[in-house]
């Protein structure tokens, strides 16, 4: 009745129809099924630590011994912008004890600072279409999922998956990424989402908030993953709509994601247990 | 021997691609597995290719923070394409075997494309595809051959040397 020949079609077909419903399962979820994400974390990743390391040992002689000519320069850079930010450290001082100060009069809560896990990024995706890196730390190390990750600069992203030694940290430059953010001036709040190239997109800001560009953004803290206060990143573009309620915002990070080398994990708090409690 | 081989190879261009190639300006570089489909698939059976592509598919969706199970969709269905054109294809002509890999870095680059475009959780717009894929198959067209030649004459390498060794322990060796 059927041909071998449409048999084969048929079968062809149906192959092709299951797989493209499977990846429209495993599509929805950030993490991979079963595991074997973390298994390929467990045997890839040793090695491409390795490699980064002699990569990197060779780019630092390269460094080194060759561009020595242009480190006084910096040098001279550098002091001239440590003196700066002395100055800056030193109001920012007296700030932070007359904030103490009042928030005791106010009776506020104590911050309790979260502990920071240093880590090295040994691998990166290399496809265009999602953004990850690979660190060098794992649960061993006291790094969960959905650990917030920064650097000074800013947010670098949040941890996906992790194993015991190595983790996989979703860049904030990613469209699975969102941050609730606001702007530091105006204090106008939306959520900061990846743009997929190198910049991000500030979603639901209201039309009647009076932002500008070049406006800082940084974490609300209202998401539950990022603390508040991180430097997101740097208005680079406001489109105002004739119609709807918000208006359409661009971010430029501050963190140059091309140039990952070490990043902080933020673990959780140490609670101490109040004095007689088991 | 062979086996070894080849997940050595597969091994180093994973390595190869999320470490050394990343950040240094090649921001479209496609994926350096496709060719060694290509390769595997005009090569070499079916037991001998297999162990390889699942291995190196589910590394690179393990390393990768895209759709998990694209690449090993990529690589399985290359794999299957390949082996039903050289039924009819002389690959061995010097223009025919480039086009074959550049095909196969053309269905790798729209496949994860796609993955990205229309099955992930927060796709990207489609406008983006054109301009990824389009740098990927012109790196790919450039640079795929290449590789291939050296996946080609590798294996020569290690053919020659399993040769010398099995013969070196062959009992009817003479003394």
């Amino acid at each position: 009745m059927f041909s071998k020949r449409m048999i084969l079609v048929a079968l062809v077909i149906v192959l092709v129809a299951v797989n493209i419903i499977l990846l429209t399962i495993t599509g929805k979820h950030t993490q991979a099924p079963s595991g074997l994400g973390r298994g390929a974390l467990v045997i890839v990743s040793p090695f491409q630590k390795q490699f980064t390391a002699f990569f990197n040992s060779v780019k630092d002689t390269w460094n080194q011994y060759f561009f020595l000519v242009s480190t006084a320069e910096e040098n001279q850079r550098l002091k001239k912008a440590l003196g700066q930010s002395l100055e800056q450290l030193n109001r920012y001082s007296e700030t932070e004890i007359a904030n103490d100060r009042l928030r005791h009069l106010l009776d506020f809560e104590k911050v309790i600072p979260r502990p920071m896990i240093a880590a090295q990024v040994v691998g990166k995706d290399p496809s265009a279409w999602s953004k990850t890196i690979i660190v060098d730390k794992g649960t061993r190390d006291s790094v969960r999922q959905g650990a917030p990750v920064v650097i000074p600069e800013g947010i670098v992203g949040v941890v996906v998956e992790a194993s015991a030694r190595y983790a996989k940290v979703l860049l904030l430059t990613d469209p699975n990424s969102a941050v609730d953010a606001l702007v530091q001036q105006t204090r106008a709040r939306g959520i900061v989402k990846g743009g997929g190239a190198d910049f991000c997109v500030f979603d639901y800001v209201l039309r009647k908030h009076d932002i500008s560009v070049g406006d800082m953004v940084v974490s609300s803290g209202l998401d539950g993953v990022f603390p508040k206060g991180f430097r997101v990143g740097r208005i680079s573009e406001i489109v105002r709509q004739n119609a709807g309620i918000f208006q359409k915002v661009s971010v430029t990070p501050y963190v140059d994601f091309e140039i990952l080398e070490e990043v902080f994990i933020i673990s959780e708090p140490d609670y101490e247990s109040p004095p007689g409690e088991s | 021997m062979i086996y070894g081989y080849h997940l050595m190879l597969c091994l180093f261009l994973i390595i190869f691609q999320t470490t050394l190639l990343v950040g240094g300006g090649t921001v479209h570089l496609y994926d350096l597995l496709a060719p060694l489909v290509v390769y595997l698939g005009v090569y070499h059976l079916p037991r001998r290719a297999i162990p390889v592509l699942v291995l190196g598919g589910l590394a690179m969706d393990g390393i990768s923070g895209g759709v998990f199970g694209v690449h090993l969709t990529a690589y399985l269905w290359m794999y299957v394409g390949v082996r039903w054109a050289i039924q009819f294809l002389q690959v061995d002509n010097v223009i025919l075997l480039p086009l074959l890999v550049t095909a196969g870095i053309v269905f790798e680059s729209l496949v994860v494309a796609f993955s990205a475009v229309v099955l992930a959780s927060a796709p990207w717009p489609v406008e983006s595809m054109f301009p990824v894929v389009s740098a990927q198959v012109l790196w790919g067209a450039v640079t795929g051959p290449f590789l291939m030649l050296f996946f080609i004459r590798g294996q020569k390498v290690v053919d020659r040397a399993s040769k010398s060794f099995y013969a070196e322990k062959s009992p009817l060796r003479k003394p």
